[in-house]
């Protein structure tokens, strides 16, 4: 199957609309998820800051029961409830690594041992972790999966899980100055933390688990592959009927024009109904259509008009025949047969002969024998065919063409002048006359025949060289003729690259106006 | 039975007319419309043949201009074939229509048939008491034996048989028998009605004097 327009636009919008929904899922996704993690980002770090300015020295007398203890429990800490391992809290081995390079000894240390500077320096005294009173509050609800730990060097002086819901320290409580560093973020593993590093070598670590917004990304991801194919289906069903929907002007066209035949010429393309871009292609066909139909026509006009002219010496011979045949004649009578049987077969041989020399034309095969003769000898030649006609009809002809040297196909301007010749003579007045003359231009020249006729009404005139175009409808058997002369003499004029025009002044007389090229082997070459 | 022959081409026309008189029939011949016309409607013709492309008077004018006047049978006979054409023709008050080329026993039988409808009496062959006409072979026969009759004589007895129980004048007799040509004595006609009562019994065609002659059926 060849591919239909309907088929390339559906697929070109199907391709189309698949790009729009992966790009529209796709940066829906991750915007939702960059927003949620700067969110997630600021409030860890602003946590963290809240936690590292709440860390302060221990009151004067609880510095010495304070020191050597190992941690110091923030309000509402409950041991047995926190386990790290409850978010798969991985080693926090790695808190050494954001500050091992830029930091120094200001780093936090590792839970188990093993850090390098942990005995190196003794804490005086624990520090104290002041919590929000929002988070002292609730700080044994773990259901969360926030957590905070604090470390003084190596030991960890504090560390909670803590409920989401939890109101977030205060910024507005305590002062942002004593941290001017911005936290430090980092993704260990499915868990987000933000750093912050407090008074008395203390580190703060905020994180939480990203689990929950895992599984919340992956429900809205599949909730967004659900609507794009969703809205993928609706877009390619409405593509389907769009589409369907456009060709089918085309398609009614193409109807039309299937339905259009040699029979059936005169269907059209409504044109009203098609939008504007097919219109103009309506247009088009329909005015190719009508070019057509003219021409076929014409066509069936010339063969019913050239089997006419056929048919009626044909009838002369048969029925003359039949009739000679019926019985004995005297010789004599066959003899009168035998002379109108020749009539009409000289009659069907100068038809037969026309009708092949406009076959040959219009397949563009009239080919010109050029030779050098004197156009007043021509002119002459002419004359003398027609004077039979012009004595029985007391025209007088007047040949006032100067002897010139013409470069033509001799035997077929010799066949012009001798049709224009027998038309002034045959439809002129009794008494008339008829001048042929001619003008020589630069390139070209003029040869005028002119009658001192009826006239052609204008009407006519555009029509004068068709093939059995006839000025009466009656069929003026007086004037004979076959109705092919003039067709014949454009037909000669163009093969020689020229023009034939009649001027005519209905009472007054026509002239029929010859226009040659004087270089008419160039204008055959051009033709050719 | 006469028949006029409307045809512009001489030829066709010398050659129509020799085989219609032939065939015994008398031919008049008009080479244009305007006198095919003007002798159609002076003379009551049995049949008309008309072509279509005819100088001064086209065909079918000529058609509809006599159709005014008379109900002559018209056969068209035309080069033009189409569909149209013979339409137009047959709706314009033709009888029939016959196109070039044509075989000439099929012009003459078509021209008998229209002759035997335009009378009302379609069957080719007329009865008139124990005689019967063969208008088809031109013969005649009384009781089963053939009666040789000259040409006019045939014609004379097939008019009056045509118009039987009718009375059929002298006018009418050479109006039908005899073509424009023809410059017979008037009393060509009594001589031809003395032969035809010789041959087929005095009682046959009846005289009345001064209007003209009749046959019962």
């Amino acid at each position: 199957m060849r591919r239909s327009i309907q088929w390339s636009l559906q697929l070109w919008h199907a391709a189309l609309l698949v790009a729009i929904v992966v790009a529209f899922v796709v940066v829906g996704h991750t915007s939702v998820r960059r927003m949620r993690m700067q969110q997630i980002d600021a409030e860890l770090a602003q946590s963290a800051q809240t936690l590292a300015a709440g860390i302060q020295p221990p009151p004067p007398g609880a510095r010495r029961s304070q020191e050597g203890e190992r941690r110091r429990e923030p309000p509402g800490f409950d041991d047995r409830d926190f386990s790290m391992s409850d978010f798969d809290l991985p080693d926090l081995d790695a808190l050494d690594s954001p500050d091992s390079t830029d930091r120094g000894e200001r780093r936090p240390f590792d839970r188990d041992g093993g850090g390098t500077g942990r005995r190196t320096r003794r804490a005086p005294f624990t520090p104290d972790v002041h919590l929000p009173a929002e988070w002292a509050a609730s700080g044994g609800d773990a259901g969360g999966h926030h957590y905070y730990r604090v470390w003084h060097f190596e030991n960890v002086i504090a560390e909670s899980r803590y409920a989401p819901e939890t109101p977030h320290p205060g910024v507005r409580r305590w002062s942002m100055q004593a941290q001017p560093e911005p936290p430090k973020i980092r993704q260990r593993g499915d868990l987000r933390e933000a750093i912050a590093y407090g008074d008395f070598d203390t580190c703060v670590v905020v994180g939480r688990s990203l689990a929950p917004e895992r599984a919340q990304w992956w429900r809205l991801g599949l909730i967004q592959i659900g609507t794009g194919a969703a809205v993928l289906l609706v877009g390619l069903a409405g593509g389907w009927v769009i589409s369907r929907r456009s060709v089918r002007p085309i398609r009614a066209m193409t109807r039309v024009a299937e339905n259009i035949s040699a029979s059936n010429l005169s269907q059209r393309i409504d044109v009203a109904m098609t939008q504007a871009e097919l219109r103009s292609l309506a247009v088009v066909l329909n005015g190719a259509f009508d070019r057509l139909s003219e021409a076929l026509r014409r066509q069936v006009r010339f063969t019913a008009d050239a089997s006419h002219e056929l048919r009626t010496p044909l009838s002369v011979i048969h029925t003359q025949t039949q009739l000679a045949l019926s019985r004995e004649r005297s010789a004599e009578e066959y003899r009168r047969t035998i002379e109108a049987c020749q009539r009409s077969s000289t009659r069907m041989k100068g038809l037969v002969e026309s009708l092949l020399l406009l076959a040959r034309s219009d397949a563009g095969r009239l080919t010109l024998e050029l030779t050098r003769f004197d156009l007043r000898v021509a002119v002459d030649e002419a004359i003398g065919m027609v004077s039979h006609l012009a004595t029985e009809r007391n025209v007088t002809i007047v040949n006032d063409v100067a002897p010139m040297e013409t470069l033509a196909d001799a035997g077929r301007i010799h066949q012009l002048l001798t049709n224009l010749l027998t038309n002034a003579v045959r439809y002129n007045h009794s008494g008339g006359r008829v001048r042929v003359f001619a003008d020589v231009a630069a390139d070209d020249m003029t040869l005028c025949v002119e009658d001192t006729g009826a006239g052609i009404p204008a009407e006519h005139i555009g029509h004068l060289f068709e093939p059995f175009y006839r000025v009466d409808d009656d069929r003026n058997r007086d004037a004979g003729g076959t109705g092919l002369g003039l067709a014949i003499c454009k037909r000669i004029v163009d093969a020689h690259g020229g023009t034939i025009t009649c001027e005519s002044r209905v009472g007054a007389g026509s002239t029929f106006i010859v226009r040659l090229p004087r270089d008419v082997g160039a204008g055959m070459i051009s033709r050719a | 039975m006469r028949v006029l022959v409307i045809e512009d081409e001489p030829d066709l026309l010398q050659a129509v007319m020799g085989s219609l008189r032939e065939a015994g029939m008398a031919v008049d011949g008009a080479a244009d419309g305007k006198s095919g016309l003007s002798k159609a409607r002076i003379t009551e013709y049995d049949a008309v043949v008309l072509d279509l492309m005819l100088p001064e008077l086209n065909g079918m004018d000529v058609l509809r201009q006599l159709r005014r006047h008379r109900d002559t049978p018209v056969l068209i006979l035309t080069a033009r074939d189409g569909l149209d054409d013979r339409i137009a023709g047959l709706d314009g008050g033709a009888d029939d229509y016959l196109t070039k080329p044509f075989e000439l026993p099929e012009l003459i039988a078509r021209l008998r048939a229209l002759a035997r409808r335009a009378a009302g009496r379609p069957s080719p062959v007329i009865h008139i008491g124990d005689i019967h006409l063969n208008t088809v072979r031109r013969t005649v026969d009384l009781r089963g034996q053939d009666i040789p009759l000259t040409p006019t004589e045939y014609s004379l007895l097939e008019l009056l048989a045509t118009n039987a129980d009718g009375l059929v004048s002298r006018t009418q007799i050479y109006e039908h028998l005899f073509d424009e040509t023809d410059d017979r004595l008037s009393n060509v006609v009594d001589v031809h009605i003395a032969n035809l009562r010789r041959k087929l019994g005095r009682d046959v065609i009846k005289t009345r004097r001064g209007e003209g002659y009749m046959i019962h059926a």
